[in-house]
């Protein structure tokens, strides 16, 4: 009985577009929120990669100061290692070898520069968890075993880091909520066409007895049908533009090595997370189309006698 | 099962459609309405199936004051007032089945049930040919005809007709007569209104006329009017 549909709504004209246009409010809505979940991945998985972590960076002494120092690149390292290998609080200390050091470098200065230019010693270093350490203190003794010597503990980069994944995420969230508001008003004006143009048989069946929950039923399930078709296509629209940009940043990866953006790009793994979106912003478009459809129905039902 | 009480009506400050309009039908009775075009008869059945509220008096129906009921309670009580429209009302894409079938399903009623019931009815009323047929595709007669099968197939305990044989002939209006009174003999209390003089005097059923906005006239059997000053009542 409730699944039938007595007003014929299948051929109002009034919700023909609901279909492309929920297509296209999923599709953004989609991309919107798988962009933001991947800023809001990198962001923790670089605070999980770096916290407990330091990076030391003996930087090379060249020209005179280098004749007058009279100490290798080498004893510098030494003195360094020897000091953090005794600090408490630090788990590990491992020099990066020159061609790991210069790997980093060669995206940014290029295979010639990197092979002329002298090039600072970069020491890794693990905390030990539950441990403190006094930073302020280590690098005080860092700068007197190895002039020059900095202490970078992530902290400023990855705070500027933090702050850019979640201005991403939110604004995410944001055009989902505009999206969302999109699909209300559209979906308000085209019910109230659709109650407009089927006035005559609402009062029919309004006058023989039949419940506004009856009638709400029939504009709810005819709108919510339209918008889970539009919805499903703007999300397989977005799933397939996200394999596509994927595949072509994995494509430009190969050209750029391991540091390049394209790399980052083509590292994204699609997670439970986007997965849930994926699926449960289409369904969600679908319900609020639903619920608004039958809400702003039964508001007009109410002004009937 | 229903009582006016001093009920005056007008429409957005119109004129006066009916002033200080009394009287109660008894269960199970059976009234013409008569009255010449514009007297109020559409106005008064429109009262009776909740269509409209009146500007003021009482109405009563189905001994509840229409103007207590709360607004989820009418659908239900809607449903117990079969009613034929003067301008029939069937819903335009729906076949001559489809129509009738609507207070069934609206009400729940299995389709299996709607299945046997409907074509029966349809039967009876002598469109047992007609019925996947659209109403745009049949004649007044046969669209008045569905929607008198619409108002009874419910068997409600209130039937009201506006002009239910306007649109037939003579033979046909008895034979829809003869349904109305078959539904009045299972406990249906009936009202027809009628600009058909003959049709009223060939049934021997009490009349409620209106003119001039009043309830001047009634026959009375099962009715018990409250005739304001001046009008007659007689017995039938």
């Amino acid at each position: 009985m409730w699944g039938r549909n007595d007003l014929a709504l299948g051929r109002d004209p009034s919700t023909r577009f609901l279909p492309g246009l929920l297509a296209v409010l999923v599709y953004l809505a989609v991309l919107a929120a798988i962009g933001g979940l991947t800023a809001l991945g990198f962001v923790e998985d670089w605070d999980r990669r770096l916290s407990g972590t330091m990076t030391v960076q003996i930087p090379p002494v060249v020209g005179a100061q280098a004749e007058a120092s009279r100490e290798t690149a080498g004893e510098r390292r030494d003195a360094v290692l020897r000091l953090l290998r005794v600090t408490p609080g630090i788990a590990d200390a491992r020099p990066l070898s020159g061609a790991d050091a210069a790997a980093l470098l060669e995206p940014w200065l290029g295979p010639e520069l990197v092979g002329t230019l002298p090039m600072p010693i970069l020491v890794d270093v693990r905390l030990s968890p539950g441990q403190p350490l006094d930073r302020d203190a280590l690098a005080e003794r860092l700068e007197n075993a190895a002039p020059g010597t900095t202490l970078d503990d992530h902290a400023r980069w990855l705070a500027e880091a933090q702050a850019i994944g979640r201005s991403i995420a939110a604004t995410g969230l944001v055009v989902i909520v505009l999206v969302s508001l999109a699909a209300v008003l559209a979906v308000v004006f085209a019910v109230r066409t659709g109650l407009g143009v089927h006035r005559d048989e609402i009062e029919i069946l309004h006058l023989i007895g039949a419940p506004d929950r009856f009638i709400a039923a029939q504009f709810q399930r005819h709108t919510g049908r339209l918008a889970l078709v539009g919805a499903v296509i703007g999300a397989v629209l977005a799933a397939a533009t996200l394999a596509a940009l994927q595949w072509t940043a994995a494509r430009a990866a190969s050209g750029t090595g391991p540091a390049g953006l394209a790399s980052l790009l083509s590292s994204i793994e699609f997670g439970l997370r986007d997965w849930i979106a994926l699926v449960a912003l289409p369904v969600g478009a679908a319900l609020i189309a639903t619920v608004t459809a039958r809400a702003s129905v039964l508001v007009a039902l109410a002004r009937l006698p | 099962m229903v009582r006016f009480e001093n009920v005056f009506m007008r429409y957005d400050g119109g004129p006066v459609i009916l002033r200080d309009v009394s009287f109660e039908l008894e269960p199970g009775s059976f009234h013409f309405l008569t009255g010449g075009s514009g007297a109020g008869k559409s106005t008064l059945l429109r009262l009776m199936y909740l269509g409209a509220r009146p500007v003021s008096g009482r109405v009563h129906l189905f001994d509840r004051d229409i103007s207590k009921i709360r607004r989820s309670e009418r659908p239900a009580m809607r449903r117990r007032v079969g009613v034929v429209f003067q301008d029939f009302r069937l819903i335009p894409h729906l076949s001559a089945l489809d129509n009738v079938a609507l207070p069934l399903r609206i009400a729940g009623t299995r389709e299996a049930l709607i299945r046997e019931h409907v074509p029966e009815l349809l039967a009876w009323v002598g469109l047992s040919g007609h019925l996947d047929a659209l109403p745009a595709t049949l004649s007044g007669g046969q669209q008045q005809r569905i929607a008198i099968a619409r108002a009874v197939i419910g068997r409600p305990s209130l039937l009201l007709a506006d002009e239910p044989t306007g649109n037939v002939d003579d033979r046909i209006a008895i034979r829809l007569l003869y349904l109305f009174e078959e539904l009045n003999k299972m406990g249906t209390t009936v009202l027809i209104a009628t600009h058909n003089e003959s049709l009223v005097r060939r049934f021997d059923h009490p009349r409620l006329h209106l003119e001039g906005a009043r309830l001047t006239r009634a026959t009375v059997r099962g009715a018990t009017v409250s005739a304001p000053a001046g009008a007659a009542a007689r017995p039938g």
